[in-house]
This record gives C-alpha cells, sequence and structure tokens, in this order.
C-alpha cells in the first residue's frame, strides 16, 4: 500500500482516499502504540517520547459543532466572524436598521405623496388626546404633538421626501444583502467543522 | 495575547478558537461525559473572559487557562462527589461513552476498523485511571506541558505529578498489553 494522500478527509463516505488515508493512519497508530509499549516494558528512557507520539496520532475528542459560537453569545459578544473585521457585522447591522426607517419613512412619504399622511399624524395625536382625558392632563401635550404632527406631514407630503427615502431604502438594502452575504459566507467557511 | 487583555472581541475570538479543543478535551477527560463538559468547558471560558483584566503578563496564558478549566472540572466533580473511582478497581466504560469520545471520524467501520479499536482501546485505558491520573496524561502527553506547568495548573507538588504520570503511564500499558495491542503492525 502506498503512503498516505493528501488532501483526503476523514470519515468522507464513498472515497478510496479515505480509506487508503484511513489504514495508513491506523497502522501508524498501531505501530506508536506497539513501540511505546515495548520501550515501557523495557524501561527505556525514551518511553516518555514514545507515548507523546502514540498520543500524538490519537485524535483528540472532537468539539461539538457550533461550541465557539455559543461560548461567544453567552460571553454577550457579537457572533464569530471569521476573518472578517468587526466593524463589517456592525455596519451590516446598521445597514439593516437604516432598512427598516427608510422603508417605513418610505411608506408614510408615499401616503403623504397621495394625501393621506396627515391622517397619520393627526391620528397618532388624536389618540394621545384621547389617552390625556383618560389617564390626566396631557391634553396639552397632546395639542403640541397635533401641531407638530403637522408639519411633519407636510414634510412627508413632499415628493423630494419620497425620492429622497427610495433613494436610502436602495442603498441600506444594497448594503445590508452584500454584508449579511459577506458574514454568511464567512462563517459557513469558518465553522462549518467547529 | 495583549489585544484580548485590551478588550478586543476579535482576540477573544482567536484565543476562543485557539483554546476549545485542548479546554474541550481536558474536561471530557475529566467528566467522561460529552454534554457535560461543553458545559463546563463554556463556564471555564467565561470565566477566563471576565479574568482576562485580572491575568498577569508574565504568566503563561495557556496554564492559565488550563487552570481555570481544570478548576471548573474538579468543582464540579467535587459538588456532584463523582468519579472517585480507584486505579485498582477499574470501572468498565460502556460503548457509547468510548465512541463518542473516540469522535465520529473513527466510528466508520470500514474505513478505520482497526484504528477505531485502538482508539477505544486507548480511550478505555485512559479512562480506567483515576481522574487526578487522567488530567496529568492529557497535560504531559496531549499538551505537551512540563512537569512544572502540570504542577501548577493541579496544585499538586510536582513529586505527585512525576509518581502520577508514572503509575497512569504503567497501568495504561499493562491495560494494552493484556488486550494485545503490543504487537507491531508489518
Amino acid at each position: 500500500m502506498s503512503g498516505p494522500i493528501r488532501g483526503a478527509k476523514h470519515g468522507e463516505p464513498g472515497s478510496r482516499r479515505v480509506v487508503v488515508e484511513d489504514m495508513d493512519v491506523a497502522r501508524d497508530l498501531q505501530n506508536a502504540v506497539a513501540a511505546w509499549l515495548r520501550r515501557e516494558r523495557s524501561g527505556h528512557p525514551d518511553a516518555e517520547p514514545a507515548l507523546t507520539e502514540v498520543y500524538r496520532r490519537w485524535p483528540s475528542p472532537v468539539v461539538p459543532a457550533g461550541f465557539a459560537s455559543r461560548v461567544l453569545a453567552a460571553a454577550g459578544l457579537s457572533p464569530a466572524v471569521g476573518w472578517l473585521p468587526t466593524w463589517v457585522w456592525r455596519w451590516g447591522f446598521a445597514a439593516g436598521l437604516v432598512l427598516v426607517l427608510a422603508a417605513g419613512l418610505q411608506v408614510v412619504s408615499l401616503l403623504g405623496w397621495v394625501g393621506r399622511s396627515g391622517w397619520l399624524a393627526e391620528g397618532a395625536a388624536a389618540a394621545v388626546v384621547f389617552l390625556g382625558r383618560r389617564l390626566g392632563d396631557l391634553e396639552a401635550v397632546g395639542g403640541t404633538l397635533l401641531r407638530a404632527g403637522r408639519v411633519l406631514s407636510g414634510a412627508l407630503d413632499s415628493p423630494w421626501t419620497l425620492a429622497l427615502c427610495l433613494c436610502a431604502t436602495l442603498l441600506a438594502t444594497g448594503a445590508f444583502l452584500g454584508l449579511q452575504t459577506l458574514l454568511v459566507w464567512d462563517r459557513s467557511a469558518r465553522y462549518a467543522n467547529s | 495575547m495583549g489585544e484580548a487583555l485590551g478588550g478586543s472581541e476579535d482576540a477573544y475570538r482567536d484565543l476562543l478558537l485557539r483554546y476549545q479543543r485542548p479546554v474541550f478535551g481536558l474536561i471530557v477527560r475529566l467528566v467522561r461525559d460529552r454534554g457535560l463538559a461543553e458545559d463546563l468547558a463554556q463556564e471555564a471560558f467565561l470565566k477566563a473572559f471576565r479574568a482576562l483584566s485580572g491575568f498577569q503578563r508574565e504568566r503563561k496564558f495557556s496554564s492559565w487557562l488550563f487552570k481555570i478549566a481544570h478548576n471548573t472540572a474538579i468543582d464540579h466533580l467535587r459538588r456532584r462527589e463523582l468519579d472517585t473511582v480507584p486505579l485498582e478497581t477499574p470501572e468498565r466504560e460502556g460503548p457509547d461513552l468510548l465512541d463518542s469520545l473516540a469522535g465520529p471520524e473513527l466510528q466508520s467501520p470500514e474505513t478505520g476498523m482497526r484504528r477505531s479499536d485502538l482508539a477505544a482501546a486507548l480511550e478505555a485505558s485512559v479512562q480506567r485511571l483515576r481522574p487526578e491520573y487522567r488530567t496529568v496524561m492529557e497535560l504531559r502527553f496531549r499538551e505537551g506541558l512540563s512537569y512544572e506547568e502540570i504542577a501548577e495548573i493541579t496544585g499538586l507538588p510536582m513529586g505527585t505529578v512525576k509518581t502520577h504520570i508514572h503509575r497512569a503511564r504503567k497501568a495504561m500499558a499493562e491495560h494494552l498489553e493484556e488486550l494485545g495491542w503490543s504487537r507491531e503492525d508489518v
């Protein structure tokens, strides 16, 4: 039988190269054990290095899959990101947040553009007034909110606001999807066998 | 190392990835239960993360981390009053534990039967040892630590460490001889 073939993965089913390599590894381990036992029996000074050789060829217990990620999560640290720096992970989240905000504003602005956003602002203020009357003297707060809502709805009614929100949504979507794809790719490559 | 002490998350990750195998290996040898070992290894890493700011840079990081892992496992064993099997009365381990310790790549009977058998025999010979013997053997032969480092990690006098290693080696060798693994392949 020839020497071990590099590149074959242990335990990969259906691969002849795996069989060849595993058989060689098995023989190496067996020979290392026998050499150690022989030295141990005769009190040879090299018995200890021989046992080190046995341990080197004897695989250590496999760490459970995802162990590192679980420890990081328990430590309150962000999930593992492999070779990507942490700022990529943070900016990915930031992009996601911008995406949600921009999309929300876009919806409101769209409603405003067709002349309905005032309903939202005024409806919210009216709810505060209603609650204020029920819970105490918050009517003044409700009035202030109502005025602020009208100013805001005026701004949102502008087609420029809608265009701005649309651009922000598109940019944030691109950034979010791009960064998340990078992270998933990186993490799966790094932790596939962890 | 310096970065981790300074609080860099990336450096924490690197330390975790670098030491997860030896720390888990040490603990699983002690407690002989993969699920429990995972919990204790996680606890050990969390303790280490919290204590990193107090780590003295002149110490060897691996010894410091192994000491935390060792103490975590020993504390658990003491709490549970488990694992008091003396060397003279070996406990027989079931195949499930040995299989799980050997790892999935050793469980393919067609490709690695001999290796799997021998790995299981080695595992059994280690599992028969007392917990303190298993620890010193793992630290000495798997991690290649010096007697001084092992003494520091386990809190045992160096003479005791040497005695433990000597006795453990003899016990393992005798067991493997009994099982017929002294024959060298050709």
